[in-house]
């Protein structure tokens, strides 16, 4: 059973997820807790027409037919012929392995799929956040440090604290019960001299927010783990961060299910399903 | 090392030229001569020759984290470079959390353990290599591995490092970058030399920074009175300095290359000049009054041996243009007006591999009808160089322009893509272009620039989802974009599958209006080899 409970400003997903409404128990994993969050919130949520009992009351989604694909919340999303839904993400699964519920079938993101990608430890990110904005205090700049708006956004909101938000993050804080200020229109650059201004990674290329001047652009994203994503960005730093699973996560999670059906999505999938085939795990790969 | 690693993580966090001249002049200012001699050799794209392969570095970076060799190669194809793709690899593996970090200067990295693996058996290099990794860092790990494989890009172009030196040395750029023209060795000496105060003398070996000239963007027009500038034929060749100083002749290539055991006929020609003689010019293979073809002049270079043949089938001129030094006097402030009348006295009368630039006068109109028979004489176009100028150091706008001509170009069909390197890395941006031959695309260059990032990011989706096969990271691709291609010159080939090879291929655009069928056939391009 899909549970659903409201929360303040949206309704969080809580409990086993999507579960095929045939056979009420964890038969499918979704494992991006935070989309779904957001879908529902943004009254974007994509529903298989036998779950559409278990929505809240006057709350708007979208009906898909099986073994169509479609978008949840910008992210790709496949109802199959079974009526189990996989979705393309990783959050819970960044976790601590044992904490993902069993499950038969276990949908796993290989955005980054390759034994290139680590994250670094929280203490080696605040630490790293902590320089770059004392530098940037100390200059009188102001930092516009973009990530995704998602999980990965509320993290930075929650290291740094004090922080201007673009509209769009402001409202996922807001949904997400955290206090954030909006930029100013007039004087903006002044207001944010020394201070964070958290946006998507749309304001890099084309900019919404009052104009800046003088101003340090940064990155958070897995991606920044590699030098030639910081430098194609022409940004001043890159730090890396991701909701995502590592390699060293996405290995775990594998190991600790191992009687779970594998299905992999995301840019490396294929390779990870090579990788873990001598291995003695067959996974299908979602594309 | 860790003022040299802290270095290139700070030149590699910042955008900011002012943020990384500062690093820069920090870093010269505290690090001992030797290091600093060391990390300038690096900085400034000098590189130590390598003695242990790519392959093996790869390799036994796999054998010490386990990961097989196809999927180095997937992880290669997305990072483009080999030194971070182990320094990543280590991380992940958990292996750049040293118990006792190496505390070794720079030098003695360079000198006492990288050098020595000069001759030592792979089974050595292998221990010697596994041991070193485990001493170092992150970021340590990525130095050591760009100082083993050469490949330093860190963002810093030399100009820059040039203008953190003369900061330090409190000298002025311009006299920095000719200290450091030609043979550069890394030693406390040489770094003490360079950053001496302005009375130290020049090595007599030592050219001068090249001028180098812009391409001309306005129209002539905007120039103004065509009087006021010197007007020659861009030659396509290498551009050098000839130097005759005390009993010494050097021949130097803007590469800071010595050339001169290519070119003896130039070097002997040289020797005949008055002590204390600079000529900047451009070698051609020259032969009844007209150059050969740059694949021609390519022989004189390839070859180990200058046998009497290829002496006999590339004559080589210096065909020159400029007077930098003459009677041991730095003339580069004069105006060119006065080099230029000292260059045509300096050479008259002298033998045929050193020749004076010809020049060319006429209204703006009148140049320009001779710049479009260009082409016909196997030069580029027009150089316009300012009579009133200097000899500047550098790409300086303003006094020297190249006003080329169109290049040709072809309607080529996308055939194959693979990832580029560096900041490309992980986006496909190295494309292969074919022509038709016998109704098959046989390729016929390969571009890397000319696109846009928005372009590229579009590209790349298409590609990716109209690979038909894949080879390692070469993908063979849906025939069915057309680009329009550049270049600069056409040359037959054996090396090429279609029996051509093309100079300096870029991209112009994408011909949405041309189906695959549309593209050009051999037989056309082999028609433009008349040109050349």
């Amino acid at each position: 059973m899909l549970a659903l409970r409201a929360i303040e400003g949206g309704i969080e997903v809580a409990g086993a997820f999507v579960v095929n409404p045939r056979a009420p128990v964890a038969r499918a994993l979704v494992t991006h807790a935070s989309r779904i969050r957001d879908a529902l919130a943004a009254n974007e949520l994509v529903v298989p027409a036998p779950l559409a009992f278990a929505l809240p009351e006057n709350h708007a989604a979208r009906i898909v037919e099986p073994d169509s694909k479609f978008s949840l919340g910008g992210l790709e999303a496949q109802l199959d012929a079974s009526l189990q839904l996989h979705v393309a993400d990783t959050t819970l699964v960044t976790g601590a392995p044992s904490a993902i519920p069993n499950c038969e079938q276990l949908v796993l993101d290989a955005t980054y799929g390759l034994p290139l990608f680590r994250w670094a430890a929280r203490e080696d990110l605040v630490d790293a956040l902590r320089i770059w904005r004392q530098l940037n205090v100390d200059a009188g700049r102001p930092m516009l440090l973009c990530a995704e708006p998602t999980d990965e956004a509320l993290r930075l909101i929650d290291l740094l604290g004090d922080v201007f938000a673009h509209p769009e993050i402001e409202a996922l804080a807001i949904r997400t019960g955290r206090r954030v200020e909006r930029l100013p229109m007039r004087g903006a650059s002044r207001a944010a001299a020394g201070r964070v201004i958290l946006a998507p990674f749309s304001e890099l290329e084309n900019p919404t927010l009052p104009k800046l001047t003088g101003h340090e652009k940064a990155l958070a994203s897995g991606r920044m783990r590699l030098r030639g994503n910081r430098r194609r960005l022409a940004i001043h730093r890159g730090f890396t961060l991701s909701s995502r699973a590592d390699w060293p996560a996405l290995l775990a999670t594998i190991d600790a299910h191992r009687d779970a059906k594998l299905v992999l999505t995301g840019a490396h999938a294929s390779t990870l399903a090579r990788f873990l085939a001598p291995r003695g795990r067959l996974a299908s790969v979602l594309s | 090392m860790k003022r040299f690693v802290a270095l290139f993580e700070a030149l590699d966090q910042t955008q900011s030229t002012s943020g990384k001249i500062a690093a820069l002049a920090e870093y010269f200012r505290s690090a001992p001569p030797d290091d600093a001699a060391w990390a300038l050799t690096f900085l400034t794209g000098r590189r130590l020759k390598r003695h242990v392969a790519y392959g093996l570095l790869a390799q036994w970076a796999g054998e010490l984290t386990n990961v097989t060799d196809w999927l180095i190669s997937e992880c290669y194809g997305e990072v483009g470079d080999l030194a971070e793709l182990i320094a990543l690899l280590f991380d992940t593996a958990g292996l750049t959390k040293p118990a006792t970090p190496s505390e070794l200067s720079l030098t003695a990295w360079v000198e006492q353990r990288i050098l020595p693996l000069k001759g030592l058996d792979e089974a050595e290099q292998r221990a010697r290599l596994l041991a070193w990794w485990r001493e170092l860092d992150f970021s340590g790990v990525l130095v050591l591995n760009k100082l083993l494989t050469g490949e330093f890009r860190v963002g810093a172009a030399e100009t820059l490092v040039l203008r953190a030196i003369a900061e330090v040395a409190e000298l002025p750029p311009d006299v920095v970058a000719h200290r450091m023209m030609g043979t550069w060795s890394p030693t406390p000496d040489a770094f003490r030399a360079l950053v001496a105060p302005q009375t130290a003398e020049s090595s007599r070996s030592q050219p001068y920074p090249f001028y180098l000239a812009s391409p001309l963007q306005d129209p002539v027009e905007s120039l103004g009175d065509p009087a006021s500038w010197l007007v020659e034929w861009k030659w396509d060749g290498i551009r050098a300095q000839a130097i005759h100083r005390g009993d010494e002749v050097h021949i130097w290539s803007r590469g800071e290359e010595r050339i001169g055991d290519r070119f003896p006929e130039i070097r002997d020609a040289t020797r005949a000049l008055p002590d204390g003689t600079v000529l900047d010019g451009e070698i051609l293979a020259w032969r009844d009054d007209r150059p050969l073809p740059f694949s021609t002049l390519q022989r004189r270079i390839g070859r180990v041996e200058l046998t009497p043949e290829i002496l006999a089938d590339a004559p080589a001129v210096l065909m020159a243009f400029d007077l930098l030094e003459a009677d041991g006097v730095d003339l580069r402030e004069k105006p060119l007006r006065e080099r230029r009348a000292r260059l045509s006295e300096l050479l008259a009368g002298r033998g045929p591999a050193l020749q004076i630039s010809a020049t060319l006068s006429g209204t703006w109109e009148a140049l320009a009808a001779q710049r479009e028979g260009a082409r016909e004489l196997g030069v580029e176009g027009l150089m316009l160089k300012s009579l009133d100028g200097p000899y500047r150091a550098g790409r300086k706008r303003g006094e020297w322009w190249k006003w080329k001509i169109a290049p040709f170009t072809l309607d080529a069909v996308l055939i194959y893509a693979q990832p580029g390197s560096g900041r490309r890395a992980s986006l496909l941006t190295d494309y292969t272009f074919g022509i038709w031959k016998e109704g098959a695309l046989v390729p016929i260059a390969k571009a890397y620039s000319g696109l846009s990032d928005a372009e590229i990011a579009e590209l790349d989706a298409w590609l990716r989802a109209h690979t038909r096969e894949k080879h390692g990271p070469v993908r063979v691709v849906d025939p069915e974009l057309v680009f329009e291609l550049a270049f600069e010159g056409i040359a037959l080939s054996n090396r090429h599958k279609s029996g051509i090879a093309v100079r300096f291929p870029r991209i112009l655009r994408q011909r949405l209006d041309k189906k695959p069928a549309d593209a050009d056939t051999l037989e056309r391009v082999q028609e433009l080899l008349r040109y050349s």
